[in-house]
């Protein structure tokens, strides 16, 4: 009898244990696929392999609007990504858990989506979910993402689309998530079920006495030096990608990638982190000049480390990457990819 | 980082000196000069339109003379919902109000409003997925739904039906519409091929139809055949998208153009000249885009080598303008006198005149048959300043704006129907950027700045007087740095012109005799020739000091030590400054003269000319700093001088203290220039150290920092 009433109990104790509470999720290393195009080599492959990641959070498309002929157009998703190769789709969703698909919002788009805000909401959600059901992608999908960097002026308007956006894909049982950026710690808890805080592009690049603005210590650290926690379930998202920011008589021109630091006839450098141009370099139709600067910048796992350290972590916070690509990746052995994933222990 | 200095002292003086802004924000070597067609910011070809054609195709078949417009009411403007509701009930106003609906669904047998109707569907279902946001659930699913099999049975239905040419030819139109959209473009190439091409090449569907096909062929790869179709379509702004999408630039387009037919000068010429002067851009973003103008550059000379053109002016014309930008001024010239052999538009005959002048002033010898040359094409220039500025004002929205434009920096955007230019651009770019230099490296200094006068100044004399710039010029900069000599011979030619090229520049110059003096007479009061400082500037009237903003400067007093005292207003304080020092220069040279009266002389005379270029700088110059963005542009106040002036008044400073012979005068010129301390310690007995005792009492006074005759600024 007693263990008649053992065996019945185990399994809803464990059922309870499972849905006790509300809101959890499983918790798993995580990446994200900013590509326009969805091409995964086999070297990110292995690296999805190699670090368990669970979940891929995936750019569908951006939400901007476009200035043609002095006439501002609607809003409209850019930029989708284009998923030419359905087998390697196939491979690559094989050895995740989990499809997180990500939308990026202009802030223009943002105020421009005000004026009929319900209609975008629905607009936006219909067509992730009909790009992930038709690249067969609805198995995978427990949460959508959006990604804006909103300000105190468009704080109202954003909060009130995510709300909207959240009701329709709650009927479907899915989540939603936002980004967070350090600057908005401090401001109002977005409506979502989640976020993810951007630990990245933490300064102002075009700055040239900025030193690292994909992330620097120095920058972080007065946002989260009393921080002890947000009214929201958070993730922390790392770079692991590197830019060089080109200067010309110290004023900004552009983001440049791609260029071949290590060409002595191109660029001189004592610290390996400014980059005098030597001669004209053409850098995708950009023409880089004689003196010239480049900042050539990238966060080192040292600069991640310390900064997890300022970060709380729970059993359910998550280490996302930005971003899977692996030119950028890599840059980083497998033992310090695997010292970023790791989380220290909760507190 | 110079030009950046000069902006920042420019700024920071420009409220006390009175620099204006000037019309001309950039130097004449970085003027955008490639002009083919009249500017346009969007150069977006002109689409065919078969509207009219549509409509008069089914008047025809209605056989009976409805209007037009009533026909295009259903045609265009009957929503799904209005032909549903007339088909359904017939006699409802809205068909009955309108003839042609009255004829469709009453009197016909139906067939075309069924057409039409479907036609109304697939536009719909095209807006559905042409709306950014739509995206299939499935593979297969899309917006048509069952339209493609409605469309190819009635297609069959029709057959056989007194209109079924008509009819056919229609529902083909829309079956081709929904394929494509499909993504389906092997069938419209299949149905293309093997029915519709073989239509009789006038009918009004076929034309529409070919535009889908082009389109086709794009997709499946036969991207001459694409583009050949879309270039007899006239659909040129979808051969420049087809262009874009594969990758390629728009040099690529123009060589399609040119293979298609290479006749399309005139049409390629305004998006051409818009992608030229995007490359050509102004300081300081100069970038030397060499593999772009190569690209451009080598497709000239193919289209040049090739000859097939009828409108071989632009070309050579455009390659001329490449090749000199290339820096070969030579060979452009050999190009630009080809362009000119051939018939063109009157627009391009003047703008390839104008470039010749340009090259030529550029690459020949300035002998004086060339000058005879250049008086002439200056002659034919100013007339076409005149008509373009008399074009220009017609439209102008108000009296009075052209004058506001120049007045107020409106910078030279020649094509921007609302400012002149581009005759008084080229006309600037030709002299001040050429021709002066030359001139001016030559020594032929008069000629120069008669030059510079008039291209500075024609525009003001024609338009606008009172919006001249003076001090902020080319003609200004000019005279400013070369010596005084230099511009009184100059005075003498406008006065007295002697060739036929003076007589005309002086005709539109600025001749001002107070102003040209005014301006001999700084340079020598600067030289230190103060004689002749005298002699020019009593010909300049007492009063015009006065209007200058420089005036307050020139009530301080040159010749107090220290903070200049300010001088009751007077009028000509330069000819009385001069004046002044030149007594004192006679004064200091007479050796028979007392040296105590003498050394004091050469004392007035080392802070007179000292506090010239200083506190009272208005004396030597006016303004401080310079205006960066002139054509001419001699740094005349240097260090290097700065330090010989400083030099120059230590020297006479110690040379007129070691000739005083008398402690009592050397006491008084000590204090004179408030060295109290030097005169209470080493002349304790004169009358000017009792006078210090008695009257200083300020321990500051004391101070032997402050008891140096030579004053830091």
């Amino acid at each position: 009898m007693k263990r008649s009433i053992l065996c019945l109990l185990l399994p809803c104790m464990f059922a309870l244990s499972v849905w006790a509470s509300p809101g959890e999720r499983p918790v798993g290393n995580s990446i994200y696929y900013w590509r326009t195009t969805f091409q995964v080599t086999d070297s990110e492959q292995a690296f999805l392999r190699e670090h368990n990641i669970k979940r891929l959070y995936l750019r569908m498309f951006d939400v901007d609007v476009e200035q043609k002929e002095g006439v501002t157009t609607q809003p409209s998703p850019i930029a989708s990504i284009q998923f030419k190769d359905a087998k390697n789709l196939q491979q690559t969703m094989a050895l995740v858990d989990e499809c997180v698909p990500t939308v990026f919002i202009t802030l223009r788009a943002l105020k421009a989506m005000q004026s009929d805000s319900q209609l975008y909401a629905k607009k936006l959600t219909e067509r992730v979910l009909n790009m992930c059901s038709y690249h067969e992608l609805s198995d995978k999908i427990k949460e959508v993402q959006l990604d804006c960097d909103w300000t105190a002026t468009t704080e109202q308007a954003y909060f009130s689309f995510l709300e909207q956006v959240r009701t329709l894909l709650h009927e479907q049982g899915i989540e939603l998530s936002a980004t967070i950026r350090l600057h908005q710690l401090r401001s109002a808890v977005p409506p979502v079920d989640r976020g993810v805080l951007m630990m990245y592009n933490t300064g102002s690049f075009k700055h040239p006495k900025t030193k690292n603005s994909i992330l620097d210590y120095a920058d972080v650290y007065p946002y989260l030096k009393n921080y002890k926690g947000y009214d929201l379930p958070l993730d922390y998202a790392f770079p692991v990608f590197e830019w060089g920011i080109w200067f010309t008589d110290n004023v900004f021109q552009s983001i440049v990638r791609g260029l071949d630091y290590n060409n002595t006839e191109q660029f001189y450098t004592e610290d390996g982190v400014y980059y005098l141009v030597q001669r004209w370099v053409n850098c995708e139709n950009l023409w880089l000049g004689p003196n010239d600067v480049v900042r050539r910048e990238k966060a080192s796992v040292e600069t991640i480390e310390k900064v997890k350290k300022l970060l709380p972590f729970t059993e359910q916070t998550s280490i996302i990457l930005y971003h899977l690509d692996e030119n950028n990746l890599t840059n980083y052995t497998n033992y310090e990819t695997k010292t970023l994933f790791t989380r220290p222990s909760a507190r | 980082m110079k030009q950046k200095l000069c902006l920042l002292v420019l700024a920071l003086v420009s409220w006390q000196c009175g620099w204006a802004c000037f019309i001309f924000s950039d130097l004449p070597e970085n003027y955008k000069y490639y002009n083919v067609a009249e500017y346009r910011e969007n150069p977006v070809f002109p689409r065919p339109s078969y509207t009219h054609d549509n409509l008069v195709g089914w008047q025809k078949y209605t056989g009976q003379d409805i209007p037009l417009d009533q026909i295009a009411k259903v045609v265009y403007k009957f929503s799904i919902t209005d032909m549903q509701q007339c088909k359904q009930d017939p006699s409802i106003k809205m068909c009955q109000q309108n003839a042609f609906a009255k004829y469709i669904f009453t009197e016909d047998n139906g067939y075309a409003a069924r057409v039409l109707l479907l036609a109304k569907q697939i536009e719909q279902a095209r807006s559905v997925s042409n709306d950014p946001w739509y995206y299939p659930t499935k593979k297969g699913e899309n917006a048509y739904g069952y339209l493609l099999s409605d469309v190819r049975a009635m297609m069959q239905e029709v057959k056989g039906s007194e209109q079924e040419k008509f009819l056919t030819e229609r529902l083909q139109l829309q079956h081709i519409r929904v394929l494509f959209a499909q993504w389906d473009y092997e069938a419209c190439l299949y149905l293309w091929e093997n029915d519709i091409e073989h239509w009789d090449e006038t009918s009004l569907m076929r034309r529409l139809i070919k535009d889908y096909i082009a389109g086709a062929y794009a997709h499946t790869g036969d991207m001459e055949t694409a583009y050949r179709y879309f270039w007899e379509q006239g659909n040129y702004n979808e051969m420049a998208e087809l262009a874009r999408t594969r990758g390629e630039g728009f040099v690529d387009y123009v060589r399609h153009m040119y293979d298609l037919n290479p006749d399309c000068a005139e049409l390629v010429a305004p998006a051409l000249q818009n992608e030229l002067l995007e490359l050509d851009q102004s300081y300081p973003f100069k970038r030397p885009d060499s593999v772009v103008y190569e690209q451009y550059n080598s497709l000239v000379q193919y289209i040049l080598q090739t000859h097939r053109s009828k409108d071989m002016s632009m070309w050579y014309y455009t390659s001329a303008y490449l090749i000199d930008k290339g820096g070969d001024p030579q060979t452009a010239a050999k190009h630009i006198y080809a362009a000119a052999t051939y018939k063109t538009s009157p627009m391009m005959q003047n703008n390839i005149r104008m470039m010749r002048i340009y090259l030529d002033a550029k690459t020949k010898e300035y002998t004086p048959k060339y000058l005879d040359q250049l008086l002439e094409d200056l002659k034919w220039m100013e007339e076409q300043v005149i008509a373009d500025t008399a074009r220009v004002k017609k439209n102008m929205r108000y009296a009075g704006e052209l004058e506001w434009n120049i007045r107020h920096n409106r910078s030279c955007n020649w094509y921007d129907k609302q400012y002149i230019c581009y005759p008084y651009l080229m006309l600037r770019k030709t002299v001040l950027g050429e021709v002066v230099p030359r001139l001016y490296e030559a020594g032929e200094t008069t000629l120069s700045l008669a030059l510079t006068n008039y291209a500075d100044n024609m525009l003001f004399t024609l338009v606008s007087p009172e919006a001249r710039h003076v001090f902020y010029s080319d003609f200004f900069m000019a005279m400013d740095t070369i010596p005084a000599a230099s511009v009184e011979r100059y005075i003498k030619s406008v006065l007295n012109p002697q060739t036929e090229l003076e007589k005309f520049l002086v005709k539109k110059s600025y001749v001002d005799k107070d102003y040209l003096y005014d301006i001999v007479g700084t340079l020598y009061i600067r030289e230190r020739n103060y004689a002749k400082a005298v002699e020019v500037l009593s010909k300049v009237n007492p009063s015009y000091q006065k209007r200058l903003n420089t005036a307050y400067n020139l009530r301080k007093d040159p010749f107090a030590p220290e903070q200049a005292k300010n001088l009751p207003e007077k009028p000509n304080s330069k000819l009385n400054f001069a004046n002044q020092m030149h007594r004192l220069q006679v004064m200091m040279e007479n050796s028979s003269i007392d040296p105590n009266r003498r050394a004091d002389a050469m004392l007035d005379y080392a802070v007179g000319m000292r506090q010239s270029y200083t506190t009272v700088w208005a004396l030597t110059q006016y303004g401080q700093g310079y205006p960066c963005f002139t054509a001419v542009y001699r740094e005349w106040m240097t260090d290097e001088r700065r330090g010989k002036i400083e030099d120059e008044y230590d020297q006479l400073v110690e040379q007129a203290l070691s000739l005083y012979t008398d402690d009592e005068a050397i006491a008084a010129a000590y204090l004179r220039y408030k060295n109290n301390y030097t005169v209470v310690t080493k002349y304790p007995n004169t009358s000017a150290a009792k006078y210090v005792r008695g009257h200083c009492d300020t321990y500051a006074d004391y101070f032997p920092i402050k008891d140096k005759l030579k004053r830091e600024e």
